[in-house]
């Protein structure tokens, strides 16, 4: 019990940067996860196209199905929004309903993602088989994480809701939790373009 | 677009604005998606990656800005944001420079050290070149071809990378002696390194014309000279001709040479001219090429053995046993025209 006091204290008092410091902090974060993906993805591009045997991205590479999984990622953006927006109005059933929705959508994108590597395994793709598929696994893997990490944030939220009653005042925590949902959907959109767009241009 | 209400004093969006920011992220992934998927040959690629990288950014600003609210929001947050995004960036240009940078001066230190193996291998005539080494540093290529063109004893080097967009870009080409041991020259552009077994067979051949063995000899400096003096206004030095205008003998004449009737034709052609429809490599060329009467027989057998055996031609030639001069004399005087020359032309089912 105290230490919910105690972050409550934290949370709404006020700063010197007089804003509120778990956004703060998640910003910051993001900010060095920016430099983390920004590693992982020009490691993708610098190897890319030095593998000497195949499966080779051209090969392997479904567009059409990459475009639909991105479209449920970004649609689960969309969501965010409207989730973070009802909680701001104390529409419960609202917030829980688009809450679950991200939640429901990021696990349909890890669906896609699973399916996707399996079928480059059968493929003969492994994360040593060649330069691509270490610099291509280890990049949409880091990220897959990432969105799994998302999703169990969003549903601990979900739960927390009927444990907990919550309102808008709560709101900071969803605000936070979208802000990194939001951040994974536009690393996707960098992956879609170099790793998936770029390779047949 | 903004938003009067908003508890913790947030201009926030309204769901209609969010709506419709959704709709244009929609819209621009379809748009990405078919540009890929009914990829259209006018766009270059160039145009085609930059157009997905504006679009691309576009999405990651609309997110950015709208559904993460920084447009609206603290200027603190967009200044941690920005600083990674150019950490980020930065990390990106300097990977890319690493590396890049790393293998182009490789390929420099090699180039740069040249006449090497004209001095090696006691060769007289490095052909205006210097020798450029075949740049080690390139460890994702290998080598792909060995070509000779007989006449200059150049090699052109593909190194090949998998992926066929790449191939094309890595191609060099460098003189070697005219004289001297073909295959230490080329052991010696490798450093020594070992020599790829296609090397022995282009080096067999190349040694056959340039050093004059029985039954393959012609006279290749005459062949070049004459081509150079006489042909290649039109159909260029490297056998290309100008699309639409001259034909390429490139990847072509060979064919002609190898069918019945071939051997007649080349002479007749340059003897009398063409003149007349005649489909070559894909495109009909209805054009006159002038007779050349006025070369002697020895200036039109070596000019043809030379264009039979360049370019690429000589790995098409089923057989070759050079035109002779006294091939060309039995088919002067025939007093025909550029139209009867051309009838005399056999058809062909390749190219
Ligand atoms: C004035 C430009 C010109 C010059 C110079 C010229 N050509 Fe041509 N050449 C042509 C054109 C044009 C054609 C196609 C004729 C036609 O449309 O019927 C042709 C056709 C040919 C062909 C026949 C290709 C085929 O598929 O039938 C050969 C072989 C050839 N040239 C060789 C030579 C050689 C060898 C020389 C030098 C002695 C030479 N040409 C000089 C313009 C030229």
């Amino acid at each position: 019990m105290s230490g919910s006091v105690a972050l409550e204290q934290v949370e709404h008092q006020p700063h010197r940067t007089g804003l509120p410091d778990l956004k703060l902090i998640m910003w910051l974060f993001l900010a060095s996860d920016c430099m983390f993906f920004g590693t992982l993805i020009g490691t993708y591009l610098v190897y890319q196209g030095r593998s000497l045997e195949g499966p080779f991205p051209a090969d392997v590479l479904d567009i059409p199905v990459t475009t639909v999984s991105s479209f449920v990622l970004l649609m689960s953006s969309f969501l965010m929004v409207l989730a973070l927006h009802a909680l701001r109005k104390d529409d419960i059933p609202r917030f829980r309903l688009w809450t679950f929705g991200v939640a429901f959508f990021g696990s349909v994108f890890l669906g896609f993602q699973v399916f996707e590597f399996s079928t480059f395994a059968l493929e003969g793709l492994s994360l040593n088989q060649n330069l691509f598929g270490s610099t291509f696994f280890v990049l949409t893997g880091t990220h897959g994480i990432h969105v799994t990490v998302g999703v169990l944030m969003l549903l601990s939220i979900l739960i927390l809701s009927f444990v907990k009653p919550m309102s808008s005042k709560d709101a900071i925590f969803l605000e936070v939790t979208g802000l990194y949902w939001h951040f994974v959907d536009i690393v996707w959109i960098v992956i879609f373009t170099v790793v998936y767009l770029v390779e047949f241009a | 677009m903004s938003d009067p209400r908003g508890n913790h004093g947030h201009r926030g969006s309204s769901v209609a604005a969010y709506t419709a920011i959704a709709l244009i992220l929609g819209a621009i992934t379809f748009v990405e998606f078919a540009v890929i998927q009914w990829r259209l040959d006018w766009i270059s690629t160039g145009w085609l990656v930059f157009g997905l990288v504006v679009l691309s950014v576009g999405k990651f600003w609309l997110v950015v800005a709208f559904f993460m609210h920084l447009k609206d929001d603290e200027n603190t947050y967009s200044g941690f944001f920005t600083i990674g995004m150019v950490f980020a960036l930065g990390t990106f240009v300097a990977l890319g420079f690493l590396f890049t940078v790393g293998s182009v001066s490789s390929v420099w230190a090699k180039a740069n050290a040249p006449q090497e193996i004209a001095s090696e291998t006691g060769g007289h005539g490095a052909a205006g070149g210097g020798g450029h080494g075949i740049p080690k540093g390139i460890p994702e290529a290998t080598l792909a071809n060995i070509e000779s063109d007989g006449y200059s004893r150049s090699l052109t080097v593909l190194l090949d990378t998998p992926r066929p967009k790449d191939h094309e870009a890595i191609q060099i080409s460098f003189p070697l002696p005219e004289t001297g041991d073909f295959q230490l020259q080329v052991a010696s552009l490798f450093g020594g390194a070992g020599v790829p077994d296609m090397v022995e067979d282009t080096t067999t051949a190349d040694r056959a014309f340039a050093q004059g063995e029985p039954g393959l000899s012609f006279d290749t400096e005459l062949g070049l000279e004459t081509f150079n003096t006489t042909c290649v206004a039109c159909h260029q030095s490297t056998g290309q001709g100008l699309p639409g205008a001259f034909p390429p003998l490139v990847e072509h004449a060979a064919n002609l040479y190898n069918v019945e009737g071939g051997r007649d034709y080349l002479i007749s052609a340059v003897l009398y001219g063409l003149q007349g429809p005649v489909e070559i490599a894909g495109t009909t060329y209805n054009s006159v090429m002038a007779p050349w009467s006025s070369l002697s027989d020895e200036q039109v057998a070596a000019v043809l053995n030379y264009v039979v055996t360049s370019w690429g031609n000589r790995e098409l030639l089923t057989e070759f046993t050079p035109i002779s001069p006294d091939e060309v004399a039995a088919l002067r005087g025939q007093g025909l025209s550029g139209a009867q020359a051309l009838e005399l032309r056999p058809s062909l089912e390749g190219p």
